[in-house]
Order: structure tokens, then sequence, then C-alpha cells
């Protein structure tokens, strides 16, 4: 035994707040009352039967079979190099041992995954997920016995910092379609983002404080920077290659960003810092009622989507920015036809379990539409994607708690389905408004 | 912010203790019990199951505190305790069990206006090289020196806590501590 130093040196220059997520926060709606109606249980279950659409992440950019076959194979090396399960008598202590043994089959899971993925970008994503996750095992075993130490991963680290720093400098934003641009290097952003978020974990404390798995998360972040950055090269080398008559347009994404961003801050500004004083401006009492979700969720994404577009700006990725413009701009028109229809009555209550389904049915509809629209584009794909996810949402609501608390979760999913319904109807519009400002702007310099 | 608003009713508040509420020049120990029992008992509770922690401030409060294992190192905790000078400095012991292949990091102690002291711990995992199983239990305890007497203050309050993560908390992250802490 000794009296140990602690963490109290590493105190020293402290800051920074996070920001909380409203994820699990959905209790703060279930304010009960003794008037709920009784729904039909069968009803339900055969809404959350009718399925969920196909709305898997796309990029423009041709993603490689090849690219994709190699970052699968190097995800293989790395797990084959190391056996399934830890002999006791080379790590003694069992946690360690359990740790990797979940560490491995967790890789296994994620490498199969990746091999069912619905699109090659989805793919690309997910073996990044797999090669991170081998390296994992890879790290913690070879830490385990005592070939790998935290220092040996910081070395490893040093020269991915500077192929980010390189691959950053040097990236142009090359396009022929201004829209079609603005999505396929979004795309290269986030990986780029990612490469260096992952980077900077193997200087982080993780979930494992100074041990063998520790040292297989750093490998982890190492790994999963690594990928990431390839995954950005790849993305944007393919992106170039499909142009004919590629131009530059970094300065219009920037400049765009800057103005658009600009006024959807200004428009959120014209509403109060929380959504509590808006719901309770209706004559009716809107608590445990769809209509609260949906205000609530169009509103809160409304902010997010500011927030989104002024940290993607401050971080030098204009194009993010402009999605998150795009998320702004469309949470806060979705917002205003919820107020419209809540004003007219709408989502007040729920007496019916059929107006469920039919919500549902009026979601599908409404991603169909705007999926068809004439003026679809990477931008309304890329939106739809997000929005579509909330079908999913919101039948997990009817999956998970419907025998518990039937009133509860009819009145959760038909929130979520008409979310979908109105954030939907305005994506193509807003993509128009997005393209709309950028091709100004560009015939502008064009004069 | 928004989001500060929308955390859950009741939920704890994610953001730890303020940096200017942080004491850092305390002293430090910590003893493995082998066993299920605990190593500390306080002479008033006869319930032999319970992992009792203490704020001492008093040599007449120590009086109330019983040592019921021997394990290894309780010299050096004897000799830490009676090092201790209460008009000076206060006394924090908290005992947590644990599998044989865990043990506990103590991640910060901070002494908010309105409270006499708050310590955390973590759960740490013991090195791959140590023979351990997880069906076999342990006892911790950690014993704290604070560099001020509970006599100098008027809040008596206190707490200690724990988590699985030795992440520190948003209010004490930064770069350069996760660096430093790396």
């Amino acid at each position: 035994m000794t009296v140990r130093e602690t963490r109290r040196g590493f105190i020293s220059a402290l800051a920074v707040a996070g920001a909380t997520s409203l994820a699990g926060c959905l209790g703060e709606l279930d304010l009960q009352t003794d008037e709920r109606p009784d729904l039909d249980v069968k009803t339900l279950r055969e809404v959350e039967a009718l399925g969920s659409p196909a709305f898997p992440a796309t990029t423009p950019a041709p993603v490689s079979p090849t690219f994709l076959e190699a970052s699968k194979a190097r995800a293989e090396e790395l797990l084959d190099s190391v056996p399934a399960t830890m002999d006791s008598a080379a790590v003694p202590n069992e946690a360690v041992r359990n740790i990797y043994a979940e560490a491995y089959e967790d890789a296994t899971r994620r490498l199969d995954r990746a091999s069912s993925e619905a699109t090659p970008f989805e793919t690309l994503r997910s073996l990044r997920s797999a090669r991170g996750s081998a390296a994992m095992a890879k790290g913690t075993y070879e830490a385990a016995v005592g070939e790998l130490t935290e220092d040996d991963v910081r070395g490893m680290a040093g020269s991915i910092r500077s192929d980010i720093e390189s691959f950053s400098l040097s990236h142009r934003y090359l396009g022929d379609d201004p829209g079609t641009a603005l999505v396929a290097h979004a795309d290269v952003e986030d990986f780029l983002a990612a490469a260096a978020r992952y980077l900077d974990r193997v200087g982080e404390t993780g979930r494992y404080d100074r041990s063998a798995p520790r040292v297989g998360e750093m490998v982890d972040a190492v790994e999963s920077s690594r990928a990431s950055l390839e995954g950005a090269r790849h993305l944007a080398d393919r992106h170039r290659d499909t142009l004919s008559n590629p131009r530059d347009f970094g300065d219009l994404f920037q400049e765009s960003a800057s103005s658009l961003t600009a006024l959807v801050a200004d428009y959120r500004g014209e509403y109060p810092d929380t959504h509590r004083p808006l719901l309770d401006d209706f004559d009716t009492d809107l608590d445990d009622t769809p209509a609260k979700i949906l205000l609530m969720e169009t509103f809160v994404h409304m902010h997010f989507g500011v927030q989104q577009a002024r940290d993607e700006l401050r971080a030098g990725s204009p194009a993010n920015s402009l999605l998150g413009a795009h998320a702004a701009e469309r949470h806060r028109r979705a917002f205003e036809a919820a107020r419209a229809a809540v004003r007219n009555d709408e989502y007040v209550s729920l007496d019916a379990a059929t107006r469920v389904r039919d919500e549902k049915l009026a979601g599908l509809e409404a991603l169909e539409t705007a999926d068809s629209t004439r003026s679809s584009s990477a931008l309304t794909r890329r939106a739809l994607t997000d929005v579509a996810s909330r079908i999913d949402r919101g039948d997990s609501y009817l999956e998970r708690s419907l025998a518990n608390d039937t009133y509860r979760s009819a009145r959760n999913a038909l929130g979520e389905y008409a979310f979908v319904v109105f954030t939907a109807r305005e994506a193509p519009g807003v993509s128009a408004w997005i393209l709309g400002a950028l091709r100004a702007r560009l015939g502008d310099d064009d004069a | 912010m928004y989001w500060q608003q929308l955390q859950c009713p009741g939920s704890p508040t994610a953001h730890g203790p303020r940096r200017a509420d942080l004491v850092t020049d305390y002293d430090y120990l910590e003893l493995r019990h082998e066993s299920t029992d605990a190593i500390f008992r306080d002479a008033d509770d006869e319930d032999e199951s319970s992992l009792p922690a203490f704020l001492l401030g008093s040599e007449d409060e120590l009086g109330n505190v019983e040592f019921t294992a021997r394990p290894d190192g309780i010299e050096d905790a004897r000799r830490f305790i009676d090092e201790t000078n209460f008009d000076e400095q206060a006394l924090v012991i908290v005992q947590h069990r644990t599998d044989a292949c865990h043990g506990v990091d103590l991640m910060y102690v901070a002494s908010p206006a309105d409270r006499f002291v708050d310590v955390d711990f973590c759960r740490t995992l013991r090195d791959a090289d140590v023979e351990c199983s997880t069906d076999e239990r342990h006892v911790l305890a950690s014993l704290i020196r604070l560099p001020y007497a509970l006599s100098d203050r008027s809040e008596r309050g206190w707490s200690h806590g724990g988590g699985t993560s030795c992440r520190l908390p948003p209010s004490l992250r930064t770069e350069t501590t996760d660096e430093e802490d790396a």
C-alpha cells in the first residue's frame, strides 16, 4: 500500500460545460389525466407492422467496391492477428479476459453488419466502425500480454495528425452542380472531422483507465481516425472523378454558409428561448397531447439546426454549416405549419387508434412525395434520410411500451409521425431555398 | 442556454463541480481487504453488513471508528489517521465493495460553498497480470485527509459518489486535462 497521487495534478486548467441531449426526456410529457381514452391495441400493433421506408444514407460520390474490400480486409487482418479468447495463464485478470472477449465479439458482429448495409456509403461507415472495434480487440490483447503500451499508441497518432492537417489544407470544394457538391463535400468534411475527433480520443480518458483495455481504446481511436481519413480522401477523389467541368465552390459555400447562418439565427431570434411560452400561447392545454410533441420537436430541432450551422461554420466546415441552415429552416417552417394546424384544433386530442395509423400513412406519403419532387436533389435526399428515421422512432414507441401505457405510446408515436409529415413536406422547398441562394451567388460571381 | 432547460426534471447536473471549488492539496491512502467484511465500522452501528463512511473532525469522533479487519497496509492506515491534526485537518473514510479484478480511484475532492466536502470515485480495472476472479469480492477503503478543519466551516453536509467511468465530469474536462491524464 502506498500514499497515492491522484488526479489533483491533472485538474489544473479547467473550463467548458457540455451540452445535454434531449433524448430520454419525454417523461416530462407524462402528465397523465384521468380522461385518457382507451385505444385499440390491435390496431396500434398493425400500425407498427406497416413497416418503415428505406431511406438509407447515400453520398453523391460513387464509393469504389475495391476500396470497401480493402477496408474490410484491413478489419479482418486486425482481428485475425489475435485469438478469439485470452488464455488465463497469459492474462490472469479475469475481468480483462472478459472485456477482451466482448471486444472480439463486438468486432465480429460489426464486420458481419458491414456486409449487409443497404448502400456503399453506409458500408463505408460501417467498416470504419468494424476496423475500430477490431483494433480495440487487438490493442487490448497486445497490451495485456505486454507487447504494447500507451506510449506506443501515442507514437502511432502523430503521423496521422499531420496527414489530417495536410489533407485539410489541400482539400478543394470542387464540383459541377452546387447542390450535389454541397452534399459530397459535407461528407468529406464529416469524415475529416471524425478523423480529428477520433485522434483526440487518444489523449482523453476513456471508458477504461490505465489498463490493457485502455490501450485497446487508444488503438481503436487511432484506427478509426485512420479509416476516417482514408474515407475522406476516397470520397473527395471519387467525387472529383465524376466531374466533367470542375469548379471550386469553396468561396461560394463559405460566403453562403455565412449569410444563411446569420439569417437562420435571426429567424431563431424571433422566437422565445424555450418552447414553453409558445405552448402556453394556445387556448387549449396541450400537455398530454400529440400537438405538444409535434411543436416541441420541430421547435427544438430548429434550435439545434441553428446551432449546427454556427458550430460548423466556426469549425471551417461550410458544407455542413449549410446543411445546418437547411435543418434550421426546415424545422422552422414545419413548426409554423404545425402551429397553424394546432390552432385549427388538429393534434390536440387522440381518441382512436386509427388516427395513429392515418398519421403514419401520411408520413410515408409525405416522404415519397418529397423524394419524387421534380426539384428533388441530393440535398433533399440527405434531409429525408434524417426525417425518415423518425418513422422508426414512432414505431419503437408502439413496440416498446404499448402494453404498459397504451395512450402514452400512441400519443408519442403519433407525434413522431406528425413530425415526419411536417418536416418531409418542407424538405424540397428548403432545398430550393438553399440552392437558389447558391446559384444566385454563383451568378453574381460569374457576372 | 436552451438545452440546459431541456434537462429531465430531477436529473442530477451533468456538469460536475466548479473548478474554483476543487480541493487539491489533500493526502490520500487506500486499503484493499480480500474479504467482503468492512475494514472500518461505526461503533454505534450493529449492522455488520454495512460499509459505513465517515467524515471525522475530532479525536472524539475518531473514537467511534473501529478497525474490524487487518488487511495489508493496516499499520500505514493507522499512522495516516494518527498523523491527522484535527485542529487544521479533517478526515474522510469511504469504503466500497468491488470484485477482485477492479479497484477504485479518487476522481476529485470539492468543497462547494454550501457543503463541507464532496468526494467522487470511479471504478478502475486492475493490471492484466493480477491474478483475480470476478466472482471474488473485496472491500476497499479510501482515506482522504483534507487540508481544513471541520471547525473552520459552518457547513457540515458532505457526500461521496461514484461511477464506472473515470472520465472527468464536463466542468473539469479540458484538452489539457485529458492530455495530462493520459
